[in-house]
């Protein structure tokens, strides 16, 4: 061992200082960054004196796991529940006050009014008021829903342009880390940035990942199709232009597989996208067969049978307009969904003041002087009581509607909004588990794979120590080689 | 004896501590110089005949030697292609001429025309990487290539075999034969699970297939897998379809599982093979998927590792040097290749090399013969890549060795000195 | 390798996120100390929301069914009261025929026709009551007045009457209703008391053909339904909230009050008048009391009043029941809500502490 090449050990550990600060200095840098896995520079003994063998990261593979699979579950019932609000906002606050089961109560109590003080003119018009509210509450809603699952449209569009985007930097990554990984070079930070982007999309589609040689990473959705696998495959979304009640968004399709809508509410969809799908082909759909039954079952209860109940029964105080936007008489089959009657029915004309008289209501007639049913005097009630009557009578609703085994349309107004809650309620059960699931692994995996400021301040006070030992070192044999010097001059 | 004798001894003296002063002044020169293996002298006695009484000063012959069989130490450099030996073996490189030189110095860095040249100019030599590892030429430089990163930019290599391991659900519906995908029916087609997989084909494109996994029957349990090109699928379904002269790629086997096992029966196929001769390479391409992992619980579809082999053409970013000295390309998409294996050489006598410009040594007949092989075997020892070899100069013993020279020719000097005054007294007698 | 087993991050991070969810929790705990009631209604209640809605929805109901039978009492009292006062005017009649009917001067015969006008004239009042626009004995028909003022000028009550005297005189070769004898008096009588309670239709001659068959009473005298009001005062019950003044009792008032004004005159034959007389006391009794008379008409107004009465009280017991029902679905218990709001607050309060103290602790401060 010379002189020199103790000087060149010396130097050894002025270089691995160096990269283990600057590894330290990045670690405290991103101490603050949630995509960051902490790197430790490795030590070896090399061929003289020590070198930096390695830059690890405090890499957990299961914490990484179990984070991407709670992150998209959080993520789908977030959006779940997110859409089962904006759809409970449709129906007023706390009160439900805009739900057609209140705006329906409040038109019952009119028509109990009217129906005891038949002859007050004031009163009918109340009640046509009441009724119109009625009308364009379901109207107003049912084309609100449909606004909403436009919008989810719109979002699937949106997160299926995000997967792609992700998809495609996901690959350019990937070659990446494969590269560093082949060329021996640093693969940690590109490792790092495709961590994240699994963890972004799994926001967007459940998936699993596996590891081939090479570091190579293969994607699968919790379905297990196959998401990326040496290159991204093809996500595909055909956005619909409009929504109304009898439209079928179309399907996402994972290299040609197509993507499952979630399911209930605590709901399966894992990521945003199955979510968005839940929301647009289940929950808005199945509540405007209700919002359509309810519809229906208002023109049912209020159809004209003329004097003797035995004329055609045809449509009275509410009527609807069929697609061309023609007014029909005709009353709805009993027991099935017309797909957006919800959103067609209105009062009838020839009952609305000023133009018409809600007298016509009272006393039959409004399709023709066959059915009119009183010609004694303005007190006549009984009609109206028959109408009152109706809505609380048997009626058979489409089973499709989930709600179906409801008696009469008051009871099926209050069960869907029964039904609207009990998922939301559910909802939001299930999101504050699989948040608090969420921030549980985040934290466990923050805590396992992040940076701890005291923990990289006691390793700089170490660097700095053999930095320091270095040092004396060095000028200890540059004082032996002064001396030496000294002598031959 | 003589006076004179005794004056030209004191100059043999002097002179040869002049030679010794030179190789402390060569080597203190040459204490940062990479490969740099110091020279020393060593000397010897040169006796003229003397009679009884009478002794006759002969003088001292000097005699260079240098210590090329030293190790140097080895210093960590940034550069991958920065190589240090710690062994007996050379480097075998060339001069622009062609001329094969050893060297330890191995700061090579690649030049514009792809050759790794080291400081002094020469080109570094290994084999070329056939198929397979090459054998070394034991005896002589033939064989030998200069290595050039340049030859080897685009290169792919077709797919032949992947495997693939997945659980089946053992709940899933039985399918029809009409409804399976191996009917590549326009409708009704069930897909009850998917997957696809890359791979490369003679030219290196990637193509992708999807394999189709449909529960044929419940009892026994089997299952078809089928196999299709994703581009020849219609509009990303049913039916697959190639029209002249491409060829529809379709291939299906049934696997059967054992119940008790939920892994494949022994009769069960344990692969499915298909050929794509559709990049028109003779013999068509054809790529075996190992499929013995499948297994068949009563649990959702998951997919395992899918593997297969095969890279498309990418660039070369970067070498490798191993210590082995296998020299990989490592291409743009992560792909590695090894192109040559670094060859190492070195003769019996080490130190009897005979120096050349640029840290460069022959062999001499002094030296012995050249013998040809591969690091990490015999005693050619082992390449560090990212390293170098420092000298093997040690600047305290150079100096040490400075002033005992210095005060050795000061001894000689005095010597002739004493002779010179002894000739003055002779020479005044006269006068 | 890491030695440590918590980062910087995840201090912070879950140091935040305790802190926002007691901020959560305390906003929602405020509301629902303020509004005492569950802060989101629709996740507490879940599927039950549809059973608040309906009970909601009863409520609402009991209380418009309530207003319908208030409605409906006031009718009845004031139906109650007229009919008493017409029992009232019956009474009368009855007394001035039995002292005055008998008698052959002037002077307490024209007594006697003038009880008899004042008591249509009051009856007549009486039937016209009217309570917020409604005239109660006009059945369905309330818009209209039920009863035609007999003594108005030209009121086509008196001259119907007229004609089928004159009818009768000319029919039976009668020169004046003074030669009129107590036979003849007595068939003109049936006669006119048949088309009075409505068992013969009207006749043309003397009525013009238009009316021929028809009623006589609802044709010149009365414009009310037969039809009554009625009233929805329970879920499952409905009653009639008027009655009208088509009665038998009416009717049979009417008639007699008009006979014994029209004939009981000095210058008709003694004993047809004697008829006029007997048939005034036999029909008055028959108004006041016989089938469809003025006081069946108070007991069934009676039995309907007392009807709604109980059907309000049980409305009223079966809201508070409702009420109950409903606040105990979706009330919280304000003091728990305090009590709660207090708990959060100290919560907080020590977060703030503790994330301050940790916030401070490092070692670079100790570098």
């Amino acid at each position: 061992m010379s002189l020199a090449s103790a000087l060149s050990t010396a130097q050894s550990i002025f270089t691995n200082s160096g990269t283990q600060s600057a590894v330290s200095a990045k670690n405290i840098a991103n101490a603050q960054n949630p995509d960051y896995t902490r790197r430790s520079a490795m030590v070896v003994t090399g061929g003289n004196g020590a070198i930096i063998g390695d830059i690890t990261r405090s890499h957990s593979e299961p914490l990484l796991r179990q984070t991407i699979a709670s992150s998209s579950i959080a993520s789908g019932q977030r959006t779940v529940l997110d859409g089962l609000q904006e759809i409970k906002n449709l129906m007023g606050g706390n009160d439900n006050e805009l739900s057609p089961a209140k705006l329906i109560a409040a038109f019952r109590n009119n028509l109990d009014a009217f129906a005891g003080k038949a002859n007050d003119t004031g009163i009918g018009i109340a009640f046509i008021s009441s009724a119109r509210d009625v009308a364009a509450g379901l109207n107003i809603a049912s084309d609100k829903l449909q606004q909403i699952r436009k919008d989810a449209d719109d979002q699937i569009k949106q997160n299926v342009t995000d997967l792609n985007a992700l998809l495609a930097k996901f690959e350019t990554v990937n070659n990446q880390v494969k590269n560093a990984v082949s060329s021996g070079t640093d693969p940690n930070d590109s490792l790092d940035e495709r961590d994240g982007l699994v963890k972004k999309i799994s926001e967007i589609v459940g998936v699993t990942s596996y590891t081939r040689g090479g570091n190579d990473m293969v994607l699968y959705t919790t379905d297990g199709t196959t998401l990326f696998e040496a290159v991204p495959r093809k996500v595909t979304f055909q956005q619909t232009a409009a929504f109304d009640a009898s439209t079928t968004g179309s399907g996402v399709y994972i290299d040609g597989v197509a993507l499952k809508a979630g399911d209930s509410g605590n709901t399966t969809a894992k990521g945003s996208l199955q979510a968005h799908m839940q929301i647009r082909d289940k929950i808005a759909p199945t509540f405007q067969s209700q919002l359509d039954e309810i519809a229906r079952g208002l023109i049912t209860s209020f159809a004209e049978t003329g004097p003797t109940g035995a004329l055609l029964p045809q449509t009275g105080l509410f009527t609807y307009k069929d697609g061309a936007g023609v007014q029909q008489t005709a009353i709805p089959a009993a027991g099935t969904i017309v797909p957006g009657l919800a959103s067609k029915i209105f009062v009838n004309p020839v009952v609305v003041p000023p133009a018409g008289t809600p007298d016509k209501v009272r006393d039959g007639g409004i399709n023709g002087a066959a059915y009119i049913v009183n010609t004694g005097g303005s007190s006549y009630g009984d009609l109206l009581d028959k109408y009152n009557q109706n809505l609380t009578g048997p009626m058979v609703f489409d089973t499709d509607t989930e709600i179906a085994d409801a008696p009469d349309v008051l009871s099926f107004a209050a069960d869907s909004m029964g039904w609207l809650e009990q998922l939301r309620s559910t909802a939001t059960a299930a999101d504050e588990t699989k948040t608090a699931m969420l921030s549980r692994s985040l934290e466990a995996f923050s805590s396992n794979t992040g940076v701890s400021l005291d923990e990289e301040l006691s390793l700089l006070l170490d660097i700095e120590q053999s930095y320091k030992a270095g040092a004396k070192l060095m000028s200890t044999v540059d004082d032996m080689m002064k001396a030496l010097l000294d002598i031959a001059s | 004896m003589s006076i004179f004798g005794t004056m030209k001894t004191a100059v043999s003296g002097m002179n040869a501590q002049a030679n010794r002063l030179g190789t402390v002044g060569d080597n203190i020169a040459n204490s940062s110089t990479v490969g740099y293996k110091r020279s020393s002298t060593a000397f010897s006695t040169l006796v003229l005949p003397s009679t009884q009484g009478s002794y006759s000063s002969g003088g001292v012959e000097t005699n260079v030697r240098y210590s090329i069989a030293e190790q140097g130490g080895i210093q960590y450099t940034t550069s991958s292609t920065d190589l240090a030996i710690q062994g007996e073996g050379f480097f075998i490189v060339s001069d622009p001429n062609g001329t094969p030189y050893l060297t330890r110095a191995g700061a090579f860095v690649k030049d514009a025309t792809g050759f790794l040249k080291n400081t002094a100019g020469f080109n570094l030599m290994g084999y070329p990487y056939g198929s397979n590892p090459p054998a070394a030429v034991v005896n002589g430089f033939n064989g030998l290539e200069e290595i050039n990163i340049n030859d080897f930019g685009m290169v792919s290599s077709p797919s032949t075999a992947g495997s693939f391991p997945a659980n089946l659900d053992k709940g899933a519906a039985v399918v029809p034969l009409a409804n399976r995908p191996s009917a590549n029916a326009l409708t009704g087609t069930v897909v009850t699970n998917k997957s696809s997989l890359t791979a490369y084909d003679h030219a290196g494109a990637k193509v992708l297939y999807d394999f189709y996994y449909t529960k044929a029957t419940a009892s026994p349990d089997t299952w078809e897998v089928s196999v299709y090109r994703q581009d020849q699928a219609t509009n990303g379904g049913f039916p697959y379809t190639a029209t002249a002269p491409n060829v529809l790629v379709q291939q299906t086997v049934t696997l059967a599982f054992d119940p008790n096992t939920n892994k494949l029966t022994a009769a069960s196929p344990k692969a499915i093979t298909f050929t794509d001769p559709n990049d028109g390479a003779t013999p068509a391409q054809s790529i075996t998927i190992d499929l013995s992992d499948m297994t068949q619980f009563a649990a959702a579809f998951t997919p395992g590792k899918g593997i297969i082999d095969g890279n498309a053409p990418s660039p070369i970013t970067d070498v490798e040097i191993g210590g082995d000295g296998v020299v990989t390309a490592v291409y743009q998409d992560g792909g590695r290749r090894p192109i040559y294996q670094v060859a190492l050489a070195t003769v019996p006598s080490i130190d009897k090399l005979l120096p050349q410009n640029g840290n460069a040594y022959l062999p001499t007949n002094d030296s012995g013969v050249v013998t040809i092989g591969f690091p990490q075997a015999g005693a050619f020892g082992q390449i560090y890549s990212g390293a170098l070899e420092s000298s093997n100069v040690d600047i305290a013993s150079e100096l040490t060795e400075m002033i005992e020279s210095q005060r050795v020719y000061t001894a000689n000097s005095k010597v002739f000195q004493t002779g010179s005054d002894l000739m003055d007294v002779l020479i005044n007698l006269k006068r | 390798m890491k030695t440590s087993f918590i980062s910087t991050l995840s201090i912070q991070t879950t140091m935040r996120n305790s802190i926002s969810n007691v901020q959560r929790e305390m906003v929602k705990a405020n509301q629902e100390a303020v509004s005492q009631k569950h802060a989101d209604l629709g996740v507490t209640l879940g599927a039950n929301t549809s059973r608040a809605i309906d009970l909601s929805r009863d409520i609402t109901r009991t209380d418009s069914l309530l207003t319908t039978a208030a409605l409906a009492t006031q009718r009845l009292e004031t139906a109650e009261l007229a009919l008493k006062s017409m029992n009232e005017q019956g009474l009368k009649i009855q007394s001035a025929i039995l002292t005055l009917g008998s008698s052959a001067d002037e002077t307490s015969l024209s007594t006697a026709r003038m009880a008899m006008s004042d008591a249509l004239d009051a009856f007549t009042n009486f039937a016209n009551t009217a309570v917020q626009g409604e005239y109660i004995f006009s059945g369905i028909n309330s818009d209209v007045k039920p009863l035609d003022d007999y003594f108005a000028p030209g009121s086509p009550a008196k001259a119907a009457v007229a004609a089928e005297l004159t009818q009768y005189l000319s029919d039976n070769a009668i020169p004046s209703k003074e030669q009129m004898t107590q036979a003849q008096m007595n068939g003109f009588l049936d006669d006119l008391e048949a088309k009075f309670n409505g068992s013969a239709p009207l006749t043309s001659p003397p009525h013009p053909a238009a009316v021929a068959g028809q009623d006589f009473w609802k044709t010149f005298f009365s414009d009310a339904s037969d039809e009554n009001m009625k009233s929805r005062i329970s879920p499952t019950e409905v009653v009639e909230s008027s009655t009208n003044a088509n009665s038998q009792g009416m009717r049979n008032f009417a008639f007699a009050s008009i006979i014994s004004m029209e004939y009981l005159q000095t210058g008709m034959d003694k004993d047809a008048r004697a008829a006029v007389a007997t048939r005034t006391t036999s029909v008055i009794n028959k108004a006041m009391n016989s089938e469809g008379s003025i006081n069946q008409q108070r007991t069934s107004v009676g039995i309907y009043t007392e009807r709604v009465s109980k059907a309000e009280e049980r409305l009223r017991a079966q809201k508070d029941i409702l009420t109950t029902s409903l606040g105990s679905m979706e009330n919280v218990d304000p003091e728990e809500a305090a009590t709660r709001l207090n708990t959060m607050k100290t919560l907080l309060e020590t977060a703030y502490t503790v994330t301050a103290k940790i916030q401070q602790l490092s070692l670079a401060n100790f570098l």
